[in-house]
């Protein structure tokens, strides 16, 4: 589970604000908590769900110190770029930069739903089961997830074609 | 269900191609592994089938996931632990035979002279008078949203605002209220607040809900009359011919 899972944890901790300096650690505490309650997974069922409850769980206590807390800003993090190779590659890391900087600005628990459906594809019983909500709320906040994430995706395409500039002394 | 609000495909692809380009960078799960392999015993977790002898086939069918996994990293890492032990033994002994002994100490009496002016007594009335705690003002903690900094706050303000006005252009009424609710509830006096009564006006007319969509825009015409939003507002509220 560790091997098959780790890339997904990361991704998924990455979307749910964790800095990427953080990720291990969270991680590594994620899976404690896993390991210590595998007997109460079913292993009829899917795993990520499950896992996604962990992830959930600890990006919220991870976020509510106040030290850990990202800035929703409209400048694009860095995505690193482990092969350096070919212009699509960049394009894709800024696309994926993108993502990032948006979600980053849509509301921590309306994220966690829109992370788990529209990337994992989970289906939306068993994200509100992960999350402990009734499924009117989840399917609430995946409404409200959207409006907000695509309102943030424009909002940061403007300002990075459009950065903010102060005018100089010559323009009218 | 009640998915009627779709992301829009472009977004929708956006966030399928995400995935293909964020990558933990290269050897972050062997690090945690590793750390999992000497926490989990030290920690004392007990899951999954819970013995340590019991996760030797390994894999997930079997035992717990790691545990099926530990052996073979605690077998991988008991060479270093191994060396580790050995390297740090030899180090302290040579430590020990090549540093030479300390020299014997020959103790020396200093004679001090005694300060001239040490208080002989202190008097109680020089003591500070005694404050009972209850009696301390208490200092109010400051909830999260307030001790958020303004970028933070402005941000997530304006997140809000821009959530209404898009549902608002679709016509999700519903979820351009439930928008505008909160940001009033949450930033009652925010820097937008002149931005989301002109969109609360708007709103409430498109629904049709016109007296309090008036009685809005009458307190936004009064407290903000310079402002560029009061046409859009006005024009918000007249009756059709």
């Amino acid at each position: 589970m560790f091997s098959a899972e780790f890339t997904w944890m990361w991704r998924t901790l990455r979307r749910l604000g964790v800095a990427p300096s953080d990720i291990e650690d969270v991680a590594h505490d994620i899976f404690v908590q896993v390991y210590a309650k595998i007997d109460a997974y079913d292993r009829s069922r899917p795993v990520r769900p499950w896992l996604f409850a962990f992830a959930y769980r600890s990006a919220s206590d991870y976020r509510r110190l106040g030290r850990h807390r990202e800035m929703p800003t409209a400048e694009l993090p860095e995505v690193s770029s482990e092969q350096p190779r070919a212009d699509e590659l960049l394009e894709r890391n800024e696309r994926a930069a993108l993502v990032q900087a948006a979600l980053e600005m849509v509301d921590f628990d309306r994220r966690a739903v829109l992370v788990a459906i529209e990337i994992d594809g989970t289906p939306m019983k068993d994200v509100a089961e992960a999350l402990g909500i009734p499924l009117n709320t989840a399917y609430s906040r995946l409404r409200l997830a959207r409006v907000e994430f695509t309102a943030a995706v424009r909002r940061v395409t403007l300002r990075r074609n459009h950065p903010v500039s102060q005018p100089t002394r010559g323009e009218a | 269900m009640k998915d009627e609000h779709t992301l829009d495909p472009e977004i929708a692809s956006l966030l399928r191609e995400e995935g293909e380009s964020l990558e933990a960078p290269a050897g972050a799960g062997e690090r945690v592994f590793a750390r999992l392999a000497l926490t989990l015993p030290v920690l004392g977790v007990a899951g999954g089938d819970g013995g340590s002898g019991s996760g030797g086939s390994g894999g997930d069918g079997g035992g717990s996931p790691v545990a099926g996994a530990l052996p073979t990293a605690v077998s991988r890492l008991a060479p270093v632990i191994v060396s580790f032990v050995i390297g740090a033994t030899t180090g302290a002994l040579v430590m020990r035979t090549s540093t030479p002994p300390p020299a014997a100490r020959t103790e020396r009496i200093v004679y001090v002279e005694r300060p001239a002016l040490i208080p002989s007594a202190i008097h109680e009335t020089d003591a500070p008078a005694a404050v009972l705690v209850s009696a301390l003002p208490t200092v109010t903690t400051q909830t999260s949203a307030s001790s958020a900094l303004p970028v933070d706050v402005l941000a997530k303000e304006r997140t809000l605002l821009d959530t209404a006005r898009i549902a608002l252009a679709h016509g999700e009424h519903a979820v351009a209220l439930e928008s505008l609710q909160q940001h009033e509830r949450e930033y009652r006096s925010g820097k937008l607040v002149e931005e989301r009564e002109a969109l609360f006006v708007r709103v409430l007319a498109d629904v049709g809900e016109l007296a309090p969509a008036r009685a809005r825009a009458e307190t936004f015409r009064r407290r903000f009359p310079q402002s560029l939003l009061l046409p859009a507002v006005e024009a918000a509220v007249v009756p059709p011919p």
